[in-house]
């Protein structure tokens, strides 16, 4: 295979070329580390490259393609958010305090994807402390302003920046991002890829930077539902290192069942969503999108959230776990090299939250929770917008106007499912997000569903069912 | 109130603006009555 036709592939068809002997793990992780080393830079998007453990993993994976071993990653290269540690390279976090820390064994999604055979060709770029403290720049980042593969001139999205921007450009077939509330929603839907953020203890987070023990989650981001899927099965299951861990596995329904799933399904949906908070850019490509997801899931009712603060909800969660987490740094000397002038201000203010704001928020989540559960009786998925934008401009304040996804809508507005990502973080649920075209900028729009506590076998058969019908998702950029 | 001449990324600015997020977002939340058996979610389990 050339290396053009190796670019954009998904790990799907990787997999194949690698069952069928038209390429080695060894060439693949090459061609993998040539590209991000080439191109990531263009795109702010590597932390560090890993090729000594690359090429190890690669040739153990091509000792085991020779015996017919492996399942679907094996021999697939692939990029880890910053915040996960991994044999063989710095862990900085994003953040100049800890540029040169080093932490000696895998977390433990890397060493789930070892053991599947996938080969860690890079760490991937983040917002600084996944940017716990509220950051104002794309540039909140030791390696920069995340760029956009569609518009470098465009963010790529946080806080797993790297993540999104990687695999939108086509440098890795997937990468793992965290998600606290939208970090892998924002650059999934910014730079056209599909992200799949599991149920809260799913997927272990042990070897994880910490910013919420609370609403941390980590998942994958792909070219498709289909390759999330496979990732998700690798990384999913009990971990004893994690108390947080359910113990459940995820397993994809199987093709018959997914189809008559998606044709059965009951789907929330708010137009107000794009009506009333889609930007000029967005909105027509975004209501497209939604007029060909029902043909894929017809079966449509209106139904939103309930009426909660989810902005000053979720603030007050990661702020306060955050500030708590990272109270040393705050107090200490180091805290200074950190970039954004906001984020450190945020960070200190968040030391100073009231224990029974804390708590407030907590309960109001057990609130939410209940009204979730009651929400679900009545339908299978909640399907809204990725973001109701496109991405904004590299040098734009990312608070003026306000686009955090967490924001509380204005008073003036129906807030139908617009505080989706807040919510569903806060509740722990699952979503799945995807490509559904192109605003009138040039950049990808995409959607996002929802659904109750380890239903992502029902998000993927969605996405999935999507994706089968429209080619929103094979878009490549150009460099 | 008057608007802030600073430049908006002047520290000590931040540093005012930070604090009144948080307090702001105390006031919303302490507005929201809620039952008073309800539990805060929990994570502690104690083996």
């Amino acid at each position: 295979m050339t290396f053009a036709e190796i670019r954009f592939c998904t790990a799907a068809e990787l997999a194949a070329a690698l069952r069928k002997r038209r390429i080695s793990a060894v060439e693949l992780a090459r061609a993998s580390l040539d590209l991000l080393g080439k191109l990531g830079p263009k795109y702010n998007a590597v932390a560090a490259l890993t090729p000594e453990r690359a090429l190890d993993e690669a040739k153990r994976a091509d000792v085991a393609i020779a015996k017919k071993q492996g399942g679907p990653l094996i021999g697939i290269p692939y990029g880890a958010k910053d915040l996960l540690a991994a044999r063989g390279a710095p862990t900085t976090w994003g953040a100049p305090p800890y540029r040169d820390q080093i932490i000696g064994e895998d977390a433990t999604v890397v060493a789930k994807l070892k053991k599947s055979g996938a080969v860690l060709a890079a760490k991937l770029a983040m917002v600084e402390l996944a940017g716990g403290g509220g950051y104002r720049y794309p540039s909140a980042s030791l390696q920069g302003p995340g760029r956009n593969p569609w518009n470098v001139e465009h963010w790529s999205g946080g806080s797993s920046s790297g993540s999104g921007a990687a695999v939108g450009a086509g440098l890795v077939p997937f990468a793992i991002g965290s998600e606290t509330s939208g970090s892998i929603g924002t650059p999934s839907a910014y730079c056209g890829v599909t992200g799949l953020r599991p149920t809260y203890g799913l997927v272990s987070r042990k070897g994880a930077m910490a910013l919420s023990w609370t609403l941390d989650k980590l998942g994958p981001m792909a070219r498709t539902a289909d390759d999330c899927a496979a990732v998700l099965e690798a990384i999913a299951g009990a971990d004893a290192a994690d108390r947080t861990t359910s113990g459940k596995r995820f397993k994809p329904m199987l093709a018959r069942s997914a189809a008559a799933a998606a044709k059965r399904a009951r789907i929330a949906f708010a137009d107000e969503d794009i009506a009333e908070h889609a930007s000029a850019e967005a909105r027509h490509a975004l209501e497209k999108g939604v007029d060909e997801f029902k043909r894929v899931a017809p079966n449509f009712v209106r139904a939103t959230l309930p009426a909660m603060p989810y902005g000053p909800m979720v603030q007050t969660v990661y702020g306060s776990e955050g500030a708590e987490i990272f109270a040393e740094l705050i107090e200490g000397k180091r805290f200074e090299q950190l970039i954004d002038a906001r984020q450190k201000a945020g960070l200190r203010a968040a030391l100073e939250t009231k224990a029974r704001d804390y708590l407030h928020a907590m309960r109001m989540r057990t609130r939410l929770m209940d009204a979730l559960d009651s929400m679900f009786r009545d339908v299978d998925v909640i399907l809204s917008v990725g973001r109701a934008i496109t991405a904004t401009p590299i040098t734009q304040p990312l608070d003026n106007p306000p686009t955090t996804a967490s924001a509380t809508p204005p008073p003036n507005r129906r807030t139908g499912n617009i505080g989706l990502i807040a919510a569903g973080n806060l509740a722990g649920v699952p979503a799945i997000f995807f490509p559904c075209g192109f605003g009138t900028d040039g950049l990808p729009v995409g959607l996002q569903l929802v659904g109750p506590p380890f239903s992502e076998p029902l998000l993927v058969a969605l996405a999935s069912a999507y994706q089968r019908e429209t080619d929103h998702h094979t878009k490549r950029p150009r460099d | 109130m008057p608007p802030d001449e600073r430049n908006i990324d002047d520290p000590a600015r931040l540093a005012d603006e930070a604090r009144e997020i948080v307090q702001k977002a105390a006031t919303e939340l302490r507005a929201q009555r809620i039952p008073i058996e309800t539990e805060p979610p929990t994570v502690f389990t104690p083996d």
